[in-house]
């Protein structure tokens, strides 16, 4: 991820770092709620559907690497906010962090919709008579996300120096 | 059952979600930096 000029303006490392946690934080919030908590939208569950205990742990196991990529990318923005706030440059704008983050997670949603409910079918939100309905919802509040979280950081440059803190 | 299910197929599939999020960060970051210089 490159780091960017000396600007004093530069918000590239907390977008960058936002939008590591927003993809990490609404994989584990897509996990808790949905896989773990009401029970759908398992990993495999259109190929192995979780009907017994058997099948139900075998999506647990790939619910559970789809877990360590979230925790993944939780790290790694982590460690991109720790060097953000670690540079001079960086415009520290919670308005930019909260921005990028909503993005991050919309942008996770919309890929993740994309990619495994619509092109390879491997599962859906909730599967049943009524799943297209539901991976469009997924799909439509991704962009949601997206488009708020987008208008939030990447705003006019006085909106975010404005709530942007003094150089440390 | 579990070995009539292709190991591979669910590694490709489980993965590919992050590897194409990722892309489209770097993808986005490079447009923002773009955007940024005069």
């Amino acid at each position: 991820v490159s780091a960017g000029s000396a600007d004093p303006a530069d918000r590239s490392p907390l977008l960058a770092a936002g939008l590591f946690l927003g993809m990490g934080l609404g994989g584990f919030i897509d996990g808790i709620a949905l896989h773990q908590v009401l029970q759908w939208h398992h990993m495999l569950s259109s190929r192995v559907p979780p009907v017994n205990l058997v099948t139900a742990k075998y999506n647990m196991i790939w619910d559970g690497l789809f877990h360590a990529g979230t925790w993944t990318l939780v790290v790694i923005g982590v460690v991109l906010l720790f060097r953000a706030g670690r540079r001079r440059a960086t415009m520290w704008s919670g308005r930019v962090l909260l921005g990028a983050t909503l993005a991050g997670s919309g942008l996770f949603d919309v890929v993740e919709g994309l990619i495994d409910h619509e092109l390879l079918g491997v599962h859906h939100v909730r599967p049943g008579p009524d799943q297209l309905v539901w991976d469009l919802g997924f799909l439509i509040f991704g962009a949601v996300l997206m488009v708020i979280g987008a208008g939030l950081a990447g705003g006019g440059d006085e909106a975010a120096r404005r709530d942007s803190t003094a150089p440390r | 059952m579990f070995l009539e299910v292709d190991l591979l197929f669910n590694l490709v599939v489980t993965v590919l979600p992050f590897a194409v999020c990722i892309a489209a960060t770097l993808i986005i970051l490079q447009l923002a930096a773009r955007r940024r210089t005069p």
